[in-house]
């Protein structure tokens, strides 16, 4: 069987491996509705013409792929680097966390928005950075050290909005209160949620793909990810790599919690993100590392979710849909990753 | 059938893409014999043992063990008939103990320590080895993992031994040491399968030898038969001798020069010991000695990848003592490294490759940004110099041979008129015509460089180098001029049979 596999596998181009790899997950997940009486065809055809076919549907994909494509595009960065960083959930965190200060602790000024953007880029970035600084110091796996770090920044988010930045006009709920209007991300579009993050998340993508591509510091990340040994052996300043590849990690996926804080809900909650800084990582492998590919796997990622979510309620598709198919992908797409291994080696 | 026949191989063909491996190979193995497989690297004999062994199928052919017809190949199969694999480098847990290893080897779940130390400890008297049982592998010495190796085949139950050149990892000493081994196996009543390229192992231990060379069996010698010239000329398509490349160049000034350099021992690294060395322009300078005593550490201290914790690194009248190898590199050193997939990024382009060590400087990067269009004029130019075939430039590296991998490096690194070259085995794993490509090309560039070669062939340092100097345990010998050398004390200090200090 598994002969046969890698037979088919030789036989195909490479680009094919990712449309087979959703294409296998869509199948898998159709064979799900189909046990819950839903016609697959029908449930596809409906999320993507709400996802992406109207003007609602289309404006709400391009928001909920907002925290997406930034922490995503930054996660690549990491993991071009090979440093595993399961920690964007937790930078994201940091990142609102940042904003918060100069929202809750400061008195509001014309640029406490912009103020809010920097300090979220600067926290998220050195919530990535203290992993990098134990791996590259005490040689402590970046693994452990990112997810562990993810409950420290939400605990640290809990004591705040159940504490010291509690709006004490909710009657106990653990809101802090809402943002006045000009610390609010501007809308783009009139009727959706769409806010002018979305700007900073496109240019983000072309800035990180330029960065990785034509500069001599995306270079060298790539050099250390691909070979650390060779980046030894050509000089490359290691400290550098890690601590540059981990706060921009960290920076972007912190900017995404600012979208998500000052975008979105105005406030900051307990379970503020929706799993974001995981689905990322999904997001990150799905555009291949490539940031530009990233924003587009994002996108199309997010009408798909949209659409399904829009479903769940008209067609009574169980909540955990969403993760089920996002499970399945995952699983799809670490194959594809065995395929272009399988394909390497005998190249 | 001669029931003295073990293994009979009749007409094994294996096909790799652009390479017949194996071309219609016979091969017998009979009873108690210690019969050795010639040939030079990549002549085929990894692929035959592979057969045997079942790891490969073959294309075609057929396989008997003990006059059974295999079918079904997998080392399951060959290890239920009594076949066992040494690896060269040993597979063994380096925490356990070395009993602990032995057991591990063994089916089921109970264990009876004490009735297997008994076992083990009758096969060791019977086969006069010492070995403490109790002892952390980590704390052996490859040969003695490679007893420990056998062993556990033996105690399950091994009637063949095959043994992929085992002597490639050890000194001659262990050497030595494992040849009385062999024999005492083979009075138990053991055959040996023992793979080798070289003719004096065979001379000295096996009892027939078969030579391969590019895949075809060049015949099967019995002891009598066997001489050196009749081996030679059968491992050979043409005879070779040692041939120098005698193109003497005008000595210049020193280059490099390291002045009682040492370095820490700790975390697998050989400390060197108070080494002191200059090399000239205009000359070759070749450390020889057997892998692991500390030449690896010298190549590494002389390019800044290691800091000495004592002496000084003078490059061209420089000291570099404690800067980083990029400042080596801006003052025109290059480095083949030992392995060279050090030197490469497998999942880049050629053309990413090339500039590995050029992209910080002017032409091909400004202010930060990377100028891949002279990048890629560059690469050609490497591409094409020695000859490295490939389909474009913009392929990953990967996709490329190991031949043309190793060329590539030695592209790259001779390229920008380096004033000094440390190359580390520069043609291992290379066929011999590429190896006399590689040794030329060497020579040529000391017309104007320095440089230094760390080699474990003896002879190919004679054929090339100016002096040599001996390496063992992080000493170096004094410098011995080429024309006048005492190849037989060379020999001795590189087994330790005469200590470095002795010497000088």
């Amino acid at each position: 069987m598994k002969k046969q596999i890698d037979e088919l596998i030789l036989a195909l181009p490479s680009w094919v491996f990712l449309p087979i790899a959703i294409i296998l997950s869509l199948i898998i997940f159709g064979v799900i509705l189909v046990v819950n009486d839903k016609n697959p065809i029908l449930v596809y055809h409906e999320i993507i013409i709400t996802g992406f076919g109207s003007y609602r549907g289309l404006s709400e994909t391009l928001t909920t792929s907002i925290p997406l494509i930034l922490a995503g595009v930054g996660l690549s960065i990491a993991y071009k680097a090979n440093l595993w960083n399961i920690g964007a959930e937790g930078q994201l965190y940091m990142g609102a966390i940042g904003a918060g200060i100069i929202a809750y602790e400061f008195s509001p000024t014309p640029v406490s928005l912009i103020g809010m953007f920097i300090f979220g880029f600067l926290f998220g970035g050195v919530w990535g950075l203290i992993p990098a600084l134990l791996k590259r110091y005490y040689e402590v796996n970046e693994i452990i050290t990112t997810l562990m770090m993810n409950y420290i920044a939400i605990h640290i988010m809990d004591y705040l909005v159940f504490g010291r930045w509690r709006d004490p006009t909710t009657f106990g709920f653990p809101f802090t209160p809402l943002l006045p209007d000009n610390m609010i991300i501007p809308r783009l579009l009139p009727g959706s949620r769409l806010h002018a993050t979305v700007i900073i998340a496109i240019f983000a993508s072309i800035a990180i793909y330029l960065l990785m591509y034509k500069t001599t510091e995306g270079y060298e990340i790539r050099v250390y990810g691909g070979n650390p040994e060779a980046a030894r052996y050509s000089g490359i300043n290691i400290t550098k790599v890690l601590l540059l590849s981990m706060f921009l990690s960290g920076a972007l996926a912190g900017i995404a919690g600012v979208g998500e804080f000052a975008g979105i809900h105005r406030r900051l909650t307990t379970g503020f993100s929706k799993g974001y800084g995981y689905t990322a990582i999904l997001i990150a492998w799905l555009g291949s590392l490539n940031p530009i590919y990233v924003m587009v796997a994002a996108i199309l990622f997010s009408g798909f979710v949209v659409g399904l979510d829009a479903l769940q309620i008209s067609i009574g598709l169980p909540f955990a849909s969403i993760y089920l198919f996002e499970g399945i992908l995952l699983i799809a797409i670490l194959i594809r990753e065995y395929a272009e291994r399988v394909k390497a080696r005998y190249v | 059938m001669n029931d003295n026949i073990i293994i009979r191989a009749n007409g094994i063909r294996v096909e790799y893409p652009n390479v017949v491996a194996n071309d219609n190979v016979d091969f017998e193995l009979l009873h108690g014999e210690i019969h050795g497989l010639l040939g030079e690297n990549g002549a085929g004999k990894t692929t035959l043992v592979n057969v045997i062994y079942g790891i490969k199928r073959p294309d075609s052919g057929e396989l008997y063990i003990f006059g059974d017809k295999i079918t079904s190949f997998s080392p399951k199969v060959a290890q239920r008939y009594g076949l066992y694999m040494i690896p060269q480098h040993s597979i063994l847990v380096e925490r356990h103990t070395v009993l602990e290893n032995i057991a591990l080897a063994l089916p089921g779940f109970k264990l009876n320590k004490k009735a297997l130390r008994a076992k083990v400890m009758r096969l060791i008297n019977r086969l006069r080895l010492e070995l403490d049982l109790d002892s952390k592998v980590m704390d052996l010495s490859v040969g003695e993992k490679q007893r420990v190796e056998a062993i556990r085949a033996l105690v399950r139950g091994a009637k063949v031994l095959i043994m992929d050149e085992p002597t490639s990892v050890l000194s001659p000493m262990e050497t030595y040491s494992l040849f009385s081994f062999i024999r005492n196996l083979k009075k138990e009543g053991l055959s040996v399968i023992f793979i080798t390229h070289r003719l004096r192992e065979v001379m000295e231990l096996c009892d027939r030898v078969t030579v391969l060379r590019k895949g075809r069996n060049m015949g099967t010698l019995t002891r009598e038969e066997m001489t050196i010239d009749k081996l030679t000329e059968l491992m050979f398509s043409r005879k070779i001798m040692i041939r120098r490349y005698n193109n003497r160049s005008m000595q210049g000034k020193v280059i490099l020069s390291l002045k009682n350099v040492s370095t820490f021992s700790n975390g697998g690294y050989i400390g060197l010991k108070d080494i002191s060395l200059d090399i000239r322009v205009g000359e070759i300078v070749g450390i020889v000695g057997v892998a692991g005593n500390g030449q690896n550490e010298l190549a590494q201290v002389a390019v800044g990848l290691i800091k000495p914790h004592s002496g000084r690194i003078i490059i061209d009248g420089d000291d570099l003592t404690g800067k980083s190898i990029f400042e080596f590199y801006k003052k025109g050193l290059a480095y083949i490294p030992d392995n060279i997939l050090d030197g490469l990024v497998l999942d880049m382009t050629l053309t990413e490759n090339a500039i590995l060590k050029l992209y910080r400087t002017s032409g091909f990067s400004m202010n930060h940004i990377v100028d891949w269009e002279t990048a890629k004029r560059y690469t050609s130019e490497i591409v094409k110099n020695l000859e490295i075939k490939t389909p474009s430039i913009d392929v990953k590296i990967k996709s490329l041979s190991g031949g043309n991998l190793q060329r590539f490096i030695l592209s790259r690194e001779l390229s920008n008129n380096p004033k000094i070259i440390i190359a580390v085995h520069p043609s291992r794993g290379l066929d011999l015509e590429s190896t006399a490509k590689v040794l030329g090309y060497l020579a040529k560039m000391k017309s104007h460089s320095g440089i230094l070669l760390i080699t474990e062939d003896l002879d190919e340092a004679i054929k090339i180098c100016d002096k040599i100097m001996i390496i063992y345990k992080g000493k170096l010998s004094k410098p011995m001029n080429i024309d006048n050398l005492d190849y037989e004390l060379a020999g001795k200090m590189m087994s330790g049979a005469v200590s470095i200090e002795e010497a000088n």
